[in-house]
């Protein structure tokens, strides 16, 4: 009797064999819904930022070479041959539209924008050719861009790099 | 049972039994599946809701502090140049999230972003009006709208952090701060500034309304009656038309309201809106106005408040006759104290000059 207990295939450890299968397998499944939630948030999460970094990636290069164009235009002042700037505003005003809300500061936009209009477009839209208001003119339209690029260097590059890199970490930290 | 029987009768339970997990835990996985599914909807939803709330906070906040720079100065750079952004109010009406927001909050949102700011900002932009006046109380009043909003936003914002907090089960997010803005410093004062500021205060102020005001009323308007000041850093010089009195009646009192808000936004008619005129001839009016009163024998006097800075936003007053009949002092205006031609909003004190307490607003 003892012999035949001892070799019953349908004894305890059978029950608990499936038993603790059943619970592996529920375990399993509620930890992979659990993980795959907190995955997805992430990851939803770090493409937010990257979106958010494509879109300063673009203002930059619009802001840099806008920029340049206008050091160009006020060396050009001090030397009389006055060279129009060409402005590039169209992705600044695109990304403006299309940012992710909520992780780019909206004020940082405002200040790039600022930096162009309306004041320095009125004067390139203004200045007549060749009279001799142009020349005074000129002059106002230097100590303008000179006022720009004060307030480009001082304040609005290093927000914007400071919002470029709070965007890296932030991205960095989610992969 | 022989063993044989018994093993064979455990091998197919086994399968039965592996068959009955299996099918049970398809039928888990897709029910709790569809569960997860709604939550993370469910944050999704949520967080994007959250994300143009702190979008409209963060737009409105740099209105803000543009409606403060172009109204620290009137000549200065801020105030003709006022730009105001309405991007993310554009984009959040057009979403699904706006519909998930309290109706208060899409309210105080209309108010902060009403059309007619902006028409009154494409006026300033092109310039319209030779003074700037018109565009100072405009812009004085959207401001009051802004901060109006905005704690009903941080209150909402609130909320759905916590929803958001809730739905990730309290896990921490990986967010990212925006930059913090200089915030621009005040210039010194200049020696006109600073001559006003050390003038002697005229004695004879008394503070309060006085009761209720039971005589004749005139039609009153805001664009007429109520200034704010060129130049919020102070000091102050309070001029206005001078009211005329009835023949043989001469000045005895010269009354001020000192306001944080807009004391009244339109006009009133002395036919049609007698109760309301009443209550603002006896300064029952919003922003915790404070009265100052003061003996007056001269119509012709201006008033030079020495504040470093003023302490009020908004001021209207009346002129009391001996016969106790008010006028109100129309075109009222608080200009810079200075000489010279660098502006047209400089005054200096004339030589009827009365002087308000410093101090008279704590």
């Amino acid at each position: 009797m003892a012999d035949d207990e001892s070799m019953n295939p349908l004894g305890w450890d059978f029950w608990l064999g499936q038993l603790l299968t059943l619970g592996a397998a529920a375990f399993s499944v509620w930890l992979a819904t659990r993980a795959g939630f907190t995955e997805a948030a992430r990851f939803t999460q770090h493409q937010e930022f990257r979106a958010a970094r494509n879109v300063l990636r673009l203002v930059r290069s619009d802001l840099e070479f806008s920029l340049g164009e206008l050091r160009a235009s006020r060396e050009s002042i001090k030397t009389d041959k006055f060279v129009e700037p060409e402005l590039r505003l169209e992705n600044l005003r695109l990304a403006t539209q299309r940012s992710p809300g909520g992780v780019i500061d909206p004020r940082l936009f405002a200040e790039i924008l600022l930096l162009f209009e309306p004041e320095v477009r009125e004067y390139l839209d203004t200045i007549p050719k060749g009279s001799l208001r142009e020349k005074i003119q000129r002059e106002e339209f230097g100590k303008l861009l000179d006022r720009v690029f004060d307030h480009a260097d001082r304040t609005v590059m290093p927000k914007l790099s400071q919002q470029e890199h709070a965007l890296d970490a932030a991205e960095a930290r989610l992969r | 049972m022989t063993y044989r029987t018994r093993e064979r009768l455990a091998f197919w339970l086994g399968q039965a039994i592996t068959a009955v997990i299996a099918f049970a835990t398809i039928w888990f996985a897709s029910r709790l599946g569809y569960e997860e599914a709604i939550r993370y909807a469910r944050y999704e939803e949520a967080r994007k809701t959250r994300n143009r709330l702190r979008e409209l906070d963060r737009e409105l906040a740099s209105n803000e502090q543009a409606i403060r720079a172009a109204l620290e100065d009137w000549d200065g750079p801020g105030a003709r140049n006022v730009t105001l952004n309405w991007v993310a109010y554009d984009r959040a009406k057009e979403s699904d999230e706006y519909f998930l927001l309290d109706p208060q909050t899409t309210y105080a949102l209309s108010q902060a972003y009403a059309d007619w700011i902006r028409s009154a900002i494409e006026k300033i932009r092109n310039r319209t009006l030779a003074t700037y006046r018109t565009h100072a109380l405009n812009l004085s009043l959207f401001r009051e709208r802004i901060e109006d909003s905005r704690p009903r936003l941080k209150q909402d914002l609130d909320k759905i952090e916590a929803d958001v907090r809730r739905l990730r089960g309290g896990k921490p997010e990986v967010g990212v701060d925006p930059p913090e803005w200089p915030v621009p410093s005040r210039p010194p004062p200049t020696d006109d500034e600073l001559a006003a500021t050390k003038l002697a205060v005229t004695p004879g102020w008394a503070r309060g309304a006085g009761g209720r005001y039971l005589g004749p009323l005139e039609d009153l308007s805001i664009g007429r009656h109520v200034a704010v000041p060129v130049a919020p850093r102070g000091p102050a010089i309070l001029t206005w038309t001078m009211p005329l009195l009835p023949d043989g009646r001469k000045p005895a009192r010269l009354w001020l309201c000192f306001t944080s808000r807009a004391p009244f936004e339109r006009a009133y008619s002395a036919r049609r809106h007698e109760e309301e005129l009443r209550k603002i001839y006896s300064f029952e009016v919003p922003g915790d106005p404070r009265v100052l009163n003061v003996p007056v024998e001269s119509r012709e006097i201006d008033v030079v408040d020495p504040n470093l800075p003023l302490c009020w936003r908004w001021v209207y007053g009346f002129l009391e006759d001996d016969a106790g009949q008010r006028f109100p002092l129309s075109q009222m205006h608080a200009w810079k104290v200075g000489g010279g031609r660098g502006s047209s909003y400089l005054r200096l004190p004339g030589p009827q000059t009365i002087v308000l307490p410093v101090g008279y607003l704590q």
